[in-house]
C-alpha cells in the first residue's frame, strides 16, 4: 500500500483533494438541511487546502519528473512547447480529476440523501479552473527556483502566503477574485453572477497554459516569432479573463429571493423555501407559540415569508421577513428572535435615546417572547439584573401572561418598559 | 569536526539558519498582524502562529537532503547525527522566534481581533508541533512531501472546527500561550516525530523513494 502511494503520489493528492472537497461540502452541512448550495460553499471553503495542495505537488511532481523531462525533450520530435505543456498536464490533471470525482461523488451522496437544488455548473467550473490555476503556480515556482529540493514546500508556503497578504492587504474585490481561492457562500436567496465565473474560468486557463509555455520559451535558445505570439495570446487570455472579473467587480452572489415557497399554518401562516420544508412544523409552532403571547397586539403577521437580510429583502405585502440560519432548535428559536428583534420593541430601542433599564426590559421580554435567553437571564444569579424578573416573566400563565403583555405592549413597542413594569 | 562541517554542509544547515533569522525578523515585524483562516467562522489567528511552519518544515526537509546513499551505506551509525540535526536546528530556531516575539507577548495590543495572547509561547510551542508532526509525516509519506502533513494540520482544522469546539489539540496551532495541553501535546509530538523519522530503517526507505 504504502509503496503504491509513493509510486502514484500525484494521484493519491488527487484522491485527497477530492476527499478534502467531499468532507468540507459535507461539513458546510446546516443542522436539519441538506441544500446543494451549502455543498457549493463547502466545497470553496476547501480550496485554501486544495490550492495550497496542489501547488507544493505540482512542484514537487515537476522536480521529480524533471530529468525524464529533459530526456524527453532532448529526443522528441515534438515542438519543445507541446513537450512542455504535455508535462504539465500530467502533473495537474490527476490533482483536478481528483476534485471532479469528489465532486461526482458529492452528487451521488446527495442523489441518495435527497439534496435540495442543484449545483451551479460555472461555479463548480471556476473551482476546478482554481486548482488548475494553483497547480500552474506550484509547476512555475518549481521551474523559477531550478527544480530544487525546497521548491514544493516553497511552492505550498507561498501559494498560502499569496492568500493571507492578499487578505492583509484589503485589496479590491475584483482583484482578489483573480487569486485561485475562491471562498465565497452559496445560498438559496441568490442570484449567482455568471460573468465573474467565466471570467475566472477564462483567466485560470489561460495562467495553466501560459506557465508552461512561458518556460518552454524561455529556455529556448532560438526564439521565434510564434512562441511570443502563443505567449501574448495567453496573456491577452488572462487579462480578458480579468476584465471580465472586474465588469462584476469580482462579486459571486447578489441577493435574490426566488419567491418559491412552500407554507403551512394559519396563523400565521409560515413559508419557506422548498429547501427548508423540514423545519416547517417546527417553525409553525414556534410562531404560533410567539402568536399566542402576543395576540392582542400586531407584532405578530398573518404570512411570514423567509428572506435573508439584506439585499432582496422583500417579502410580498402585507407578509413580513422571516430568517433562518439552520433547524436546530436553538435555530429556530433564534429564527424566532430575530423576528421579534425587527418587528418588536427592538427597533425603537435602536432609533432613540432610552435608558439602560429600558434597554434591558425591553431585552428580557424578549428573550421570553422568542424562547431565546441569547443573554443568559435564566441561568444568572437572581441578583443580576433582569433575571429575577425574567424567571417570573416565563412562570406567568399562558392567560397571566397573554394579559400582562397585552397591557404593556404600546410602552414595549416603543421601549418604554422599564424592570419595574414587569412582573 | 571535519564529519561535523560535512554533513552540516551536506544537510543545508547554512540555509535553514538564514531561514530561522527571516522568519525571526518577520515575526519581530509581523508577528501581531492577525489572519483569518476561514472567512465563514470567522476563525482568526496571528501572523506568529502561522510563521514557525517554514522553518519547520525546513527542518525535517534538510534532514533529509544530505547524501542519503552515503547514510544508507555509513559504517558509522547516523542516527545520532540524524537527532542532533533536528535538536539543534530546533532549538536555534526556538531561541531566535522566542526573542523575536518578546516584543509580542509584552505588547498591550497583542492579536486585538482575534482577542488571544500569541506570543513567545506560542512560537515554541507551534515550532515543536509543525517540527514533530513534518518528521512524523516524513516516515509515512515521501520525505519531501512531509510538508502536507503539518499544511494540512494549519489548515483544515479551522476549516471544519470552531474555537468554540472543544478540540485543543486539534486546533493546537491556533491555542493561545496560556493553552498547557497544547504544550505538552506539542513536546511529545516532537519527540515521537524526531525519535521516527532519525531511525536507520526510515533513512533506507528515503533512500529507496528518492
Amino acid at each position: 500500500m504504502m509503496t503504491w502511494v509513493r509510486h502514484s503520489t500525484t494521484g493519491a493528492i488527487g484522491a485527497a483533494i477530492g476527499i478534502a472537497g467531499v468532507l468540507l461540502a459535507l461539513h458546510a452541512r446546516r443542522e436539519g438541511l441538506n441544500l446543494w448550495t451549502d455543498y457549493i460553499t463547502g466545497l470553496s471553503q476547501a480550496s485554501i487546502y486544495t490550492g495550497t495542495l496542489a501547488a507544493g505537488v505540482s512542484a514537487w511532481e515537476a522536480r521529480r519528473t524533471h530529468k525524464p523531462l529533459v530526456a524527453r525533450l532532448l529526443v522528441s520530435s515534438r515542438p519543445v512547447v507541446a513537450v512542455r505543456v504535455a508535462h504539465f498536464a500530467s502533473v495537474a490533471a490527476p490533482l483536478a480529476l481528483g476534485f471532479v470525482i469528489g465532486v461526482a461523488l458529492l452528487w451521488a451522496i446527495g442523489l441518495a440523501t435527497g439534496v435540495y437544488g442543484s449545483p451551479f455548473i460555472p461555479w463548480i467550473g471556476a473551482l476546478v479552473g482554481a486548482i488548475l490555476a494553483a497547480s500552474a503556480f506550484g509547476y512555475g515556482v518549481s521551474a523559477v527556483s531550478r527544480n530544487q529540493w525546497y521548491s514544493p514546500p516553497l511552492a505550498a508556503i507561498l501559494f498560502f502566503a499569496s492568500y493571507v497578504i492578499l487578505q492583509l492587504l484589503h485589496a479590491p474585490n475584483w482583484s482578489r477574485a483573480l487569486f485561485p481561492v475562491i471562498m465565497n457562500v452559496d445560498s438559496e436567496f441568490v442570484a449567482h453572477v455568471s460573468t465573474t465565473m467565466f471570467g475566472q474560468i477564462v483567466a485560470y486557463l489561460s495562467f495553466v497554459i501560459l506557465v508552461p509555455v512561458l518556460i518552454a520559451v524561455a529556455a529556448k535558445r532560438r526564439r521565434g516569432p510564434s512562441g511570443f505570439i502563443l505567449v501574448a495570446t495567453l496573456i491577452a487570455g488572462v487579462g480578458l479573463g480579468a476584465s471580465l472579473i472586474g465588469l462584476r467587480n469580482g462579486q459571486y452572489v447578489t441577493g435574490q429571493n426566488p419567491g418559491d415557497f412552500v407554507c403551512e399554518g394559519a396563523r400565521p401562516q409560515v413559508c419557506v423555501n422548498p429547501g427548508y420544508r423540514a423545519g416547517l412544523a417546527k417553525l409553525v409552532t414556534a410562531f404560533a407559540e410567539l402568536s399566542q403571547k402576543s395576540s392582542d397586539s400586531d407584532l405578530i403577521a398573518s404570512r411570514l415569508e423567509q428572506q435573508v437580510e439584506g439585499i432582496g429583502d422583500s417579502p410580498t405585502r402585507p407578509a413580513r421577513s422571516l430568517y433562518i440560519e439552520d433547524l436546530s432548535e436553538s435555530g429556530i428559536a433564534f429564527s424566532v428572535a430575530r423576528y421579534v428583534d425587527r418587528y418588536g420593541g427592538g427597533i425603537a430601542c435602536r432609533t432613540s435615546e432610552h435608558t439602560y433599564d429600558q434597554h434591558l426590559a425591553n431585552a428580557v421580554v424578549q428573550a421570553w417572547l422568542s424562547n431565546f435567553d441569547e443573554l443568559g437571564f435564566g441561568g444568572a444569579s437572581p441578583m443580576e439584573p433582569g433575571a429575577a424578573e425574567f424567571r417570573r416573566l416565563t412562570a406567568l400563565g399562558p392567560v397571566a401572561a397573554r394579559s400582562w403583555f397585552g397591557n404593556h405592549v404600546r410602552q414595549y413597542m416603543s421601549c418604554g418598559l422599564t424592570l419595574a413594569d414587569l412582573p | 569536526m571535519t564529519g561535523a562541517i560535512y554533513y552540516a554542509r551536506a544537510n543545508r544547515w547554512l540555509t535553514v539558519m538564514v531561514l530561522v533569522v527571516a522568519t525571526g525578523v518577520a515575526v519581530y515585524l509581523f508577528g501581531y498582524v492577525n489572519c483569518t483562516l476561514n472567512p465563514l467562522t470567522h476563525v482568526d489567528t496571528t501572523m506568529a502562529s502561522l510563521l514557525p511552519l517554514a522553518p519547520a518544515i525546513a527542518i525535517q526537509t534538510t534532514l533529509a537532503t544530505g547524501r542519503l546513499q552515503a547514510d544508507d551505506s555509513a559504517a558509522r551509525i547516523m542516527s545520532r547525527w540524524r537527532v542532533a540535526h533536528v535538536l539543534i536546528l530546533s532549538s536555534m530556531c526556538v531561541i531566535a522566534l522566542v526573542l523575536a516575539a518578546i516584543p509580542l507577548t509584552t505588547a498591550q495590543s497583542m492579536a486585538p481581533a482575534a482577542g488571544i495572547k500569541q506570543g513567545a509561547v506560542t512560537l515554541a510551542r507551534n515550532t515543536m508541533a509543525f517540527t514533530g508532526a513534518a518528521l512524523a509525516g516524513s516516515s509515512v509519506v515521501a520525505p519531501r512531501l512531509a510538508w502536507v502533513v503539518p499544511v494540512t494540520w494549519v489548515l483544515v482544522p479551522p476549516l471544519l472546527l470552531t474555537r468554540s469546539d472543544s478540540a485543543e489539540i486539534l486546533l493546537l496551532p491556533l491555542q493561545p500561550d496560556a493553552a498547557f495541553d497544547a504544550f505538552v501535546a506539542a513536546l511529545i509530538l516532537f519527540c515521537v516525530g524526531t525519535v521516527v523519522a532519525t531511525r536507520q530503517r526510515v533513512v533506507r526507505r528515503w533512500h529507496r523513494s528518492d
